[in-house]
C-alpha cells in the first residue's frame, strides 16, 4: 500500500476554482484503490473535515522544528532549501501562531522598516522552538509569504518520514514538496493543474514562474492534466517530455438538491460559468451574446462567477445595450450552482487558455449541451462536443444559434454526452496516478 | 425692493435592496429595503423636519408674516412621511395656515420622465398636483422639475398645465453675462416666469456651511447678509434653493445651521429694501428682465449643471432605455399594481446609483441623498436590471 504525503491549497467546500474539487475527487478514488493519502492544507475548518474521507493535515498546526534541527549548515549545503527558507522574512520574531493576515502585514511592514535601518545582512533561519505558522489559505496579499512558509511545514513533515512518495498540487505547494523531499529523500511528484502562462497569458509573474520551474526541475516526475498543459511544461519550463505524464481529470458526481428553482424566463438560456478573468475569455461570450441577440431575440445570457473583469463585462454589456437579456449572478456554490445548470440550455466555455476545465463535464451531467474552446484541455476528452477557437466570435455565434434553433440535433448531442460522462469519474485518473508512483518508485 | 425666495425641497432617494440577485427574479418582488427607509425617514424627521418646521413657525410669527418660504414634497417623500413620520405633515399643514408657505409642484416620483416620455412626465405632474391638493389642500402654481432640469421644451408643457412660475438653476450656460438675480421668461413661453437659484450664494449654505476647509468658513448670518445686501442696485430676486435636509442632517445641529437660519431674516430684513416673497408673489409683482434661450438641458447637478450625473454613462443609458421600453406594457397591464412600482423606478436616484463621475463635487457626496447603497456602480447595474427584469416578467 503506497503511503502518500500530498500537499494541496484548497479543498471543498471552500474552493475558488477547480483545484480543490480535483484534489477531492482524486484522493477519494485513490483511497478506494488502496492508497494511504495524508493531505496537507494551509488551513481548514470543520467543513473540510466532514467532506473529506481521507486524513487532512492542518499546516497551521504543524510544529516547526527548532534551531537544533534546522541548522544553518544543512541549509547552506542545500541551495534549494536556502532559496525557499530565505524568502521567509524574520520568522523568528514576527511569526506568532494564529496571527491574522492584517496584523501579519502590519508587523511585516514594521520589520521591513527596521530592516532598512539595520545594516546586518545575515539571514536567520532560527525558529524558536515549537513555533507554528498561521496560514489563511486564501489567494490574497499574503499568498507569496504563505507559499514559502508552507516550505517549513513541508520540511518538518518530511523529517517525520512515514510515507513513500510526495505529491504536490500546483505551484503554491511546490516549495513544501521540495522541502519535504530534501528532508526525507523520498521521490517528489508535482501535479500541474495550471501554469502561470494559463493564468497570466504572456504577462508572467516571475516569482510564480520561478517557483513553478524549480518545482518541475526538482520533481522526479510531473503529472499534467492535459496534453495541452504538457506542451506548455516542455516548451516553457525546459522539461524533457519523458518526465511528463498526462492524466486527464475526472469529474465528481453531481449532488442532487432539494430546492430546485423553476425557470425564471421562458427564453432559452445560455450560460458562462467560471472566474471572470482574461484566462476564461468572458469578453468573447459577451460579444457573441450581442451578435446572437441581433439575430434571435428570445435568448438570455447568464454570466455566473466573479473576477477582476466583472466590472468591465458589466460596462460592456451596458454599452451594447443588452442588459435586459444578459444577467450576472456573482459567484455561485451549492444549490445555486446546480440550479443554474438546471435552467440552462447551453453552456459555453470560451477559455483563452484552460489547462483542463471541468465545468463543461458538470454541465453535461446536467444534460446541458456544451461548446468549448479549442484552447482547453477538456476538449481532448470530448470528441463530439462543438469546439471553437476562443477568438472566433463569428463561429461561436453560429454554433450558439445552431444549437438553439435545432432541438433534434441538440437532443442527439445530449444523448451522446450522457454516455460519455458516465465514464468520466475519478477512478481511471486515480489508477493512472498510482501507475506513475509505481514507475517512479521502481 | 429685492425679493428673497427661500425654497426647500423634501425628497427621499428610494432605498433599493442591494441583495436583489439573479435568483430573486420571478420569485421575490420586493425591491425596496423598507426597514432602511423607515430608519432613514425617522432619522430625518427627528434631526431635521420636526425641529426645522417648529423653528420656521416661530420665525414666521416673530416676523409678523414677513418671513416666507416655499416647499416641495415629492410623492415618494410624501408616502414615506405618511407611513413613518405623519407628524411632519401636520407641522407643514400648520405652517400653511399662516399664508407664508407655498407648496411647489413637481413630478410625483422625482423622475427624469421629462427627457424620456412626455406622457409619463405630464401624468406624474398631475399625480403630484392631486396629492398636494389632497394632503395640503392647495393647488400648485409653481413648478420645479426634478434636479432643476430645464430647457426650451419644458416651458410650453408646464404652461399648458397651468403653472405660472418655474424654479430652475441660474447657470452661466443659459445666463451668459446676465445675473441670476433677476426673474426671466423662457424663450418658448409667454405665460411662465423663471425664478433662478442664486447658486454662488446658495452653495455656501448647501455644500460648505460646515466645511472647515472652505475659504469663507465660517459662514455667519452677518457675512451672508452682507453678500445679499451687496446685490442692492443690481438685482431684484435672490433664489435660495436648498434641500430641507441642509438643516440638521447635511449640516448637523452643532454646526450652528439652525442659529444661522434664525438670524438670517433678522439681518436681511434690517434693510427696508429687502423682503421675503413666495414664488407666486414674485411672479406677479416682478417683470421678467429678459427671455432666455435654453436649447441644451440644464440641471443643478454637479459642476457641469447638466444631466451627466444621471445619464452620463452607458450603464445609466442602457438601464433607462430598458425601463422606459416597458412603459406601454405597464400602462396597459391588467395588474394595476405594476404601474406605480415601475414609476417608482423612474426616480432619478435609481440612475444616480450608476454614476461614474468620481471627480464630481466631493462635498456633495457627503449629503444623505447622494449616498450609494451599492459597493460599485456595476453592482448597482446588476441589481437594478434584475429588478426591471422581474417587473417585466410580472407583466407577461
Amino acid at each position: 500500500m503506497t503511503r502518500v504525503l500530498m500537499f494541496g491549497w484548497e479543498f471543498p467546500p471552500f474552493i475558488s476554482g477547480g483545484l480543490g474539487t480535483a484534489c477531492y475527487g482524486l484522493t477519494t478514488s485513490m483511497k478506494k484503490l488502496g492508497a494511504e493519502v495524508h493531505f496537507v492544507l494551509p488551513t481548514f475548518g470543520k467543513h473540510e473535515m466532514t467532506v473529506s474521507e481521507i486524513p487532512l493535515i492542518n499546516a497551521s498546526e504543524v510544529e516547526i522544528p527548532n534551531r537544533v534541527i534546522i541548522n544553518e549548515e544543512v541549509i547552506q549545503r542545500n541551495r534549494r532549501l536556502y532559496e525557499i527558507f530565505s524568502q521567509v522574512t524574520h520568522l523568528d520574531t514576527i511569526l506568532k501562531p494564529y496571527m491574522t493576515e492584517t496584523i501579519y502585514q502590519e508587523e511585516l511592514l514594521k520589520r521591513r522598516q527596521e530592516e532598512v535601518n539595520e545594516t546586518s545582512s545575515t539571514h536567520s533561519f532560527h525558529v524558536n522552538s515549537k513555533t507554528k505558522f498561521s496560514f489563511n489559505g486564501s489567494y490574497g496579499a499574503s499568498l507569496r509569504d504563505e507559499v514559502y512558509r508552507l516550505g517549513y511545514v513541508g520540511f518538518s513533515l518530511g523529517l517525520g518520514n512515514d510515507f513513500d512518495v510526495i505529491h504536490a498540487h500546483d505551484w503554491m505547494t511546490y516549495p513544501a514538496g521540495i522541502a519535504a523531499k530534501q528532508a526525507s529523500g523520498k521521490k517528489l511528484i508535482v501535479h500541474v493543474h495550471a501554469t502561470e502562462f494559463d493564468r497570466s497569458g504572456e504577462h508572467v509573474n516571475q516569482t510564480v514562474y520561478d517557483i513553478e520551474r524549480m518545482g518541475m526541475h526538482m520533481a522526479d516526475h510531473i503529472i499534467a492534466v492535459s496534453h495541452r498543459t504538457k506542451k506548455i511544461v516542455t516548451d516553457h519550463y525546459g522539461i524533457h517530455p519523458d518526465k511528463v505524464s498526462v492524466v486527464h481529470n475526472g469529474a465528481i458526481e453531481n449532488e442532487e438538491i432539494e430546492n430546485q428553482m423553476k425557470r425564471p424566463f421562458k427564453e432559452k438560456m445560455v450560460l458562462f460559468l467560471g472566474r471572470i478573468t482574461s484566462q476564461k475569455g468572458p469578453s468573447y461570450f459577451v460579444e457573441a451574446a450581442n451578435k446572437v441577440l441581433k439575430k434571435k431575440r428570445n435568448v438570455r445570457f447568464i454570466m455566473a462567477g466573479d473576477g477582476d473583469l466583472m466590472s468591465k463585462m458589466v460596462r460592456r454589456v451596458a454599452e451594447l445595450k443588452i442588459g435586459h437579456r444578459f444577467h450576472f449572478t456573482g459567484f455561485l456554490r451549492g444549490d445555486a450552482l446546480t440550479n443554474i445548470f438546471k435552467i440552462s440550455d447551453l453552456f459555453i466555455m470560451p477559455s483563452v487558455s484552460e489547462p483542463f476545465g471541468i465545468v463543461p463535464v458538470e454541465a453535461m451531467r446536467h444534460e446541458v449541451p456544451v461548446i468549448v474552446s479549442k484552447q482547453s484541455g477538456v476538449a481532448e476528452i470530448l470528441p463530439d462536443a462543438l469546439k471553437v477557437d476562443f477568438w472566433d466570435v463569428e463561429l461561436l455565434t453560429k454554433q450558439i444559434l445552431e444549437i438553439l434553433n435545432n432541438p433534434a440535433k441538440t437532443k442527439r448531442m445530449i444523448q451522446k454526452n450522457n454516455e460519455l460522462v458516465k465514464e468520466l469519474n475519478w477512478d481511471k485518473p486515480a489508477e493512472r496516478v498510482l501507475e506513475v508512483y509505481e514507475r517512479v518508485l521502481s | 425692493m429685492i425679493s428673497i425666495c427661500l425654497y426647500l425641497q423634501i425628497h427621499h432617494p428610494i432605498q433599493l435592496r442591494n441583495d436583489y440577485d439573479f435568483f430573486k427574479i420571478g420569485a421575490d418582488h420586493q425591491y425596496e429595503d423598507i426597514l432602511k427607509t423607515e430608519k432613514m425617514v425617522k432619522n430625518l424627521a427627528e434631526k431635521c423636519y420636526v425641529p426645522l418646521f417648529n423653528q420656521l413657525k416661530e420665525m414666521i410669527s416673530f416676523h409678523n408674516d414677513k418671513f416666507k418660504i416655499s416647499l416641495s414634497v415629492s410623492g415618494i417623500a410624501l408616502e414615506n412621511l405618511k407611513s413613518f413620520a405623519p407628524e411632519v405633515l401636520d407641522l407643514i399643514n400648520d405652517l400653511l395656515k399662516t399664508d407664508c408657505l407655498e407648496i411647489v409642484g413637481e413630478t410625483y416620483y422625482h423622475s427624469l420622465a421629462f427627457k424620456y416620455s412626455e406622457k409619463e412626465f405630464v401624468d406624474q405632474i398631475k399625480l403630484h398636483r392631486n396629492s398636494m391638493k389632497e394632503v395640503f389642500g392647495v393647488k400648485t402654481t409653481t413648478f420645479r422639475n426634478t434636479e432643476m432640469i430645464f430647457d426650451n421644451k419644458l416651458a410650453p408643457l408646464i404652461e399648458s398645465l397651468g403653472f405660472k412660475t418655474i424654479l430652475t438653476q441660474g447657470t452661466r450656460r443659459i445666463l451668459g453675462w446676465r445675473s441670476p438675480g433677476f426673474m426671466y421668461q423662457p424663450k418658448t413661453s409667454t405665460k411662465t416666469n423663471m425664478l433662478l437659484n442664486y447658486a454662488p450664494l446658495t452653495e455656501h449654505i448647501q455644500y460648505y456651511f460646515s466645511a472647515r476647509n472652505w475659504r469663507e468658513f465660517p459662514i455667519t448670518a452677518d457675512k451672508f447678509t452682507n453678500w445679499i445686501h451687496s446685490l442692492s442696485g443690481n438685482g431684484e430676486t435672490v433664489g435660495l434653493f436648498l434641500d430641507a435636509e441642509t438643516f440638521g442632517v447635511n449640516h448637523s445641529h452643532d454646526s450652528g445651521i439652525f442659529q444661522f437660519l434664525t438670524a438670517l431674516p433678522n439681518m436681511i430684513l434690517s434693510r427696508k429694501d429687502f423682503c421675503f416673497q413666495l414664488p407666486e408673489e414674485i411672479s406677479m409683482s416682478h417683470q421678467p428682465m429678459a427671455r432666455l434661450d435654453v436649447p441644451h438641458t440644464i440641471s443643478w447637478g454637479d459642476k457641469e449643471r447638466d444631466l451627466s450625473l444621471w445619464s452620463g454613462n452607458h450603464m445609466q443609458n442602457s438601464t433607462i432605455e430598458f425601463l422606459y421600453s416597458l412603459e406601454d406594457i405597464m400602462r396597459k397591464n391588467k395588474n394595476k399594481d405594476l404601474l406605480p412600482i415601475w414609476r417608482k423606478l423612474t426616480s432619478s436616484d435609481v440612475f444616480f446609483q450608476l454614476h461614474t463621475k468620481w471627480d464630481s463635487e466631493n462635498l456633495s457626496n457627503r449629503h444623505f441623498n447622494h449616498q450609494s447603497h451599492f459597493a460599485s456602480p456595476e453592482k448597482a447595474f446588476i441589481v437594478i436590471n434584475n429588478m426591471i427584469n422581474d417587473l417585466e416578467q410580472l407583466s407577461l
